[in-house]
């Protein structure tokens, strides 16, 4: 009756994830005694109809009378048929939980359900989860809106928009099917769980100084990537380009979009050093605009080709060269815990080497050779 | 493989689910048409709105909801009519009807969705009961699938709108509606199958617990309706054992309310009369056998007394006679069986005759069983002469004798023997006849005389105590001729015991009675509270003509000596402390609450109907004489102060008018102003703003800026200063459009 799960390379769960099917017998069982987490809750209406069941129930039996216990015979009817459906409804559904691949303070991000029918000949209807953050306690319900057909699946999608850094624990908590007169519900654990870590926010920092020739300090950044470096060629466009990349007169000309290709910073690469110890932050906001800085800055750097080496005092020294280098620095800065000691003695003042740290109690800098560069 | 399949949009399941509802209190007004009996004007009004709708659903999604919330109020006059002047059922029917065509045509949230099916079903049975016919299965069997059609389509509709199916917009549905044609060729083959399959189910399931539903008579298989409320709180029965009565008095709770109406005289001491006992041996008073089965047949129904009474009577109405006093009692749940009464009556009120048994040989009152509810009953035109009316024996014998003669032969002390009765003590007889000497002096006299000088007897060698220590058994094993020859102390069953035995000894027929005696007046609520401390037993003796009369030998009663007296109900002093106030409060719940019944009811609905059509005829007059008066002013010559009176008039009007549209907050809004703290107009954004919170709508680009731009000026006047405030009139005017 259900679809075998053995070729499938997810990781599923819910009734119908096992990697075999389990025999009729086992599932009838599982109605009279449910599985831990497993429970049948009548909901309002459902109260409403058991209580008015009672009532006419005793009204037949005082009454005697057939067309009261015909109407009894009714009401029982659509309890136990509420009850059956929705178990057999949830019985051959299975789920998993996807989400973005990055998420990031202030910006939206995906959380979603993937949700399968394993049944061969009857649809999936009216699934409800209930899923959340359980770092940030946020939650969000998903209905399946749609039927799902024997085999296939539907993807439930969240649109998720962090507001703290930190590392999530995405998790569906219940799923409820009420399919399908909504009397009694049908609850059974989610048991899907993914990590996620949250970025810092892009921040708005203001350039102080300019050091060499590489990022180029001048005046206040924006949000958008920058470029720098010696011009050594044109190219065609290609999507993630910034604008200000693009050579107008040459696009003009051609008729195409034509950016500028720079030569990458030789003599002036950066080492971003993040000393999280709360001896230097001793205000929270503080520290979590630090960590907005950082995280802004190393992209800008890397983007511009400026970067070298990232660290957070206490752990491994990470050399950027790719975008997975400055990924899983970012990674890092998402779990850094405020105030956390290290007993890392080394020498942090080097050469080109950032250093962050607080400049008039709300403002915090990026102090490089002693001098500010930059400051937000 | 990741594929969302073609399926019916949120307002095509919107549409499908509306009409499933209006079939389905389609086919339960049909069932309406089954009973003749029944005015069939609703029934013909809802199918015929019901079907226009369907066929015009465009027309009816323009009705605004102001016209569904006029004729929510219109069903309550509609329905108070049909109570007035008709019955409960048909006036229930139609409550139902109005009820089915309110809701079939305006429902939106699951708790309604719900309503209807129940009122649906409602309507079903109860023309189901009526009729018992085989339309009403077919009825039956077309309702429950048009019911799983509707309930599983409001869930669909739930889940498909991600929980919101409470605000789909209602009029944009049906806009959309390109013909119930085009919605059910739009079906598969997939959900007709799938409907079938649950239809099939429910019917099947529905079938077997029909059978399967075991019909028991619980009032004998279950012990429900027969459990008590609370432990008994007395021990009055027909057998009563010495010091029964007296170990009664030890319980302080209240047993019996007596609610007095009208300014009357009433005992100084009532006595509580609840039962007489004839049979007397050693020391115990009961019921003799053949009484005690004589009384258990049909013959001591409230009709059947009548024969023996013919100037009472039992109903289960009160008269009308005004001029009754009457007398209501609360007997509170586990008392006894048997019913107090003060004496005689001209009726006896109770709601369940077929409750009550009549014992008029006893003068008795009793229900089947122990109550384990209160019991309340009412006497009108009570006497209280200490004088119970004799019911002949012998009228009684002469129809119980013939069946009882063949069966079995009487035990010695059978009634009416057993009102004779002495101990069968040899020594005891005797020495009662030497004490009936003693008080008769040898002399002949009537029952009075002696029941007189034989109370004055016991008085003389004995006086009361609540405890007795009998001597130990010496020749005589009777209890009371033991506490007779003693001179010990002893408590009203000894006196009334022993005055008895010397009755009987002179030969004059004599019987105990029970009950209580006496009782506190409650000043609050003015009633009686006869408290379970108040038990009493005293005698009756037969004159030897018609009556019984009471004596109370007990020392301190003066019975039969004085005869019963009265005071004026308003010299009634009795308790005001807590207690009784508290007591005052279960007092009116019986009164208000509790016995409210359908004469009641009826009589209050009569008052208001007249208060309201006194109400009516005022209004109407005073508008007919207001008319006149504007026509006479009209008509009147018109002269140029008149004209320019009439046009200021006219200007104010208009100018109350337009100010009135200036206004930002309504009429009510404005009355509460007055009972309210802070500015009317910063509440009433809050309002709106937090009713905003919790409604989300999907809307197009335009509306969003249009709808922010509200939500800005909400909050200005919400939170801003007055001189940063747009016209508040406008931004809830808009507020009411785009939130």
């Amino acid at each position: 009756m259900s679809i075998s799960a053995s070729k499938d390379q997810f990781v599923w769960r819910g009734p119908a994830s096992g990697r075999t099917p389990r025999p009729f017998s086992v599932k009838l069982k599982e109605i009279f005694i449910p599985p831990k987490g497993e429970k049948v809750l009548p909901s309002a209406s459902g109260m409403m109809l058991i209580l008015i069941g009672l009532c006419l129930g005793l009204a037949a039996y005082n009454t005697e009378n057939n067309i009261l216990f015909a109407a009894l015979s009714l009401l029982i009817t659509m309890i136990i048929m509420s009850g059956f459906f929705c178990w057999s409804n949830i019985i051959s559904a299975r789920w998993r939980l996807e989400t973005s691949s990055t998420f990031r303070v202030g910006e939206d991000g995906e959380v979603a359900v993937v949700v399968e029918n394993a049944r061969r000949r009857f649809p999936l209807f009216c699934l409800l989860f209930h899923l959340g953050d359980e770092t940030s306690h946020e939650v969000s319900d998903l209905y399946l809106t749609e039927s799902v057909a024997p085999g296939e699946s539907s993807r439930l999608v969240w649109r998720y928009r962090p507001k703290k850094r930190c590392v999530a624990r995405f998790r569906i908590f219940e799923t409820t099917s009420s399919f399908p007169f909504g009397f009694l519900h049908k609850h059974v654990l989610g048991e899907c769980e993914v990590k996620a870590r949250i970025w810092p926010a892009r921040t708005e920092y203001q350039r102080l100084k300019m050091i060499g020739t590489g990022f180029g300090w001048r005046g206040a950044s924006t949000k958008a990537k920058g470029s720098t470096g010696e011009l050594i060629g044109l190219r065609q466009y290609a999507k993630g380009d910034a604008p200000r990349s693009i050579h107008w007169k040459v696009s003009a000309r051609q008729g195409t979009l034509v950016v500028k290709q720079h030569a990458a910073e030789s003599q002036a690469r950066y080492s971003l050093v993040v000393n999280p110890s709360r001896y230097l932050w001793p205000k929270e906001e503080v520290f979590e605009k630090m960590c907005s800085f950082v995280a802004s800055l190393a992209e800008d750097l890397f983007l511009a080709g400026d970067l070298d080496h990232c660290r957070i005092v206490g752990g491994v020294s990470i050399k950027i060269n790719r975008v997975a280098d400055l990924s899983s620095f970012l990674d890092e800065v998402s779990a850094l815990v405020w105030g956390s000691e290290s007993s890392d003695s080394e020498n942090l003042v080097q050469s080109n080497c950032v250093v962050f740290s607080p400049l008039d109690g709300k403002s915090v800098g990026a102090i490089v050779n002693g001098t500010t560069i930059a400051k937000v | 493989m990741e594929r969302r399949l073609p399926k019916f949009s949120v307002n095509a399941v919107y549409r499908l689910k509306w009409l499933l509802g209006a079939l389905m209190a389609f086919v339960s007004m049909t069932a309406l048409l089954n009973l003749e009996s029944l005015s069939r004007v609703p029934a013909v009004i809802g199918i015929t709105a019901i079907w226009a709708c369907i066929f015009f659903p465009k027309q009816y999604s323009r009705i605004p909801p102001i016209v569904w919330k006029v004729f929510a109020f219109i069903i309550v006059p509609l329905v108070s009519i049909d109570v007035l002047v008709g019955e409960t059922i048909p006036a229930l029917v139609n409550l139902n009807t109005w009820l089915i065509i309110y809701r079939a045509l305006n429902h939106q949230k699951r708790r309604e969705e719900m309503q209807l099916v129940l009122l649906c079903l409602f309507l079903l049975v109860m023309t189901g009961m009526l009729t018992a016919s085989l339309v009403f299965g077919l009825q039956l069997l077309f309702f429950s699938g048009l019911a799983i059609g509707f309930l599983t389509a409001g869930t669909i509709l739930d889940s498909k709108s991600g929980g919101r199916s409470e605000e789909i917009d209602a009029y944009n549905a049906w806009q959309k509606h390109e013909g119930w044609f085009h919605l059910v060729r739009s079906f598969r083959y997939r959900n007709f199958a799938i409907g079938s399959a649950m239809f099939t189910a429910l019917i099947g399931i529905a079938g077997v617990a029909f059978l399967f539903i075991p019909r028991v008579d619980i009032q004998n298989k279950v012990n429900l309706f027969n459990m008590k409320a609370a432990s008994s709180q007395t021990g009055f029965s027909e057998s009563v054992n010495l010091g029964e009565v007296t170990n009664i008095k030890n319980d302080k709770r209240v047993a019996l309310r007596v609610d007095v109406s009208g300014e009357q005289m009433v005992p100084a001491t009532p006595y509580w009369r609840m039962l007489a006992l004839d049979s007397y041996n050693n020391g115990c008073f009961s019921i003799s056998p053949n009484l005690k089965e004589s009384l258990n047949d049909r013959g001591t129904t409230p009709y059947m007394a009548v024969r023996y009474w013919s100037d009472r009577q039992f109903s289960d109405m009160p008269s009308r006679d005004e001029a009754r006093d009457r007398w209501t009692f609360f007997v509170e749940p586990g008392v006894s069986k048997f019913l107090p009464v003060l004496g005689s009556f001209k009726q006896f009120t109770f709601a369940n005759l077929n409750e009550l048994s009549v014992k008029p040989h006893l003068h008795a009152f009793s229900l089947r069983e122990t109550p384990s509810k209160m019991v309340s009953y009412q006497l009108e035109g009570v006497d209280f002469n200490s004088n119970i009316p004799d019911v002949p024996a012998d009228r009684f014998n002469e129809t119980r004798m013939r069946r009882i003669r063949q069966t079995e032969e009487f035990p010695s002390y059978s009634y009416p023997e057993s009102l004779l009765g002495l101990p069968n003590d040899k020594a005891a007889k005797e020495y009662l006849d030497i004490i009936v000497q003693k008080i008769s002096e040898g002399i002949p006299m009537d029952a009075v005389a002696f029941v007189t000088r034989a109370t004055e007897y016991l008085s003389e060698g004995h006086n009361y105590s609540m405890s007795v220590n009998l001597p130990e058994a010496s020749g005589i094993n009777d209890p009371v001729v033991r506490w007779l020859q003693s001179d010990l102390d002893g408590h009203c069953e000894f006196f009334a015991s022993s005055l008895i035995l010397l009755a009987r000894a002179a030969g004059f027929p004599s019987r105990v009675v029970i009950g209580y005696k006496g009782g506190a007046w409650n000043a609050f609520e003015k009633y009686y509270m006869v408290r379970n401390s108040d038990a009493h037993a005293w005698c009756e003796v037969f004159d030897g003509k018609d009556s019984w009369f009471r004596v109370d030998p007990t020392p301190g009663s003066n019975l039969p000596m004085a005869t019963q007296t009265t005071v004026p109900i308003e010299a009634q002093m009795g308790e005001s402390d807590t207690l009784a106030y508290v007591d005052s409060l279960r007092m009116l719940w019986y009164r208000r609450i509790v016995n409210f019944d359908q004469q009641v009811q009826k009589e209050f609905a009569i008052l208001m109907k007249d208060f309201f059509l006194a109400y009516i005829q005022a209004a109407e007059d005073w508008v007919i004489s207001a008319a006149k008066e504007v026509y006479s002013w009209i008509v009147a010559p018109w002269s140029t102060v008149k004209f320019i009176y009439s046009m200021c008039a006219t200007v104010v009007a208009i100018l109350v008018l337009l100010f009135q549209r200036k206004l930002a907050l309504n009429y009510r809004e404005l009355f509460l102003a007055t009972f309210r703290r802070g500015d009317p107009i910063r509440r009433k954004a809050s309002k709106v703003l937090e009713k905003y919170e919790t409604k989300h709508r999907d809307l197009t680009d335009d509306a969003k800026g249009k709808r922010e731009s509200v939500i800005q000026d909400l909050k200005r006047l919400r939170f801003g200063r007055r001189d940063s405030w747009s016209n508040p009139r406008i931004v809830f005017k808009e507020a009411r459009r785009w939130l």
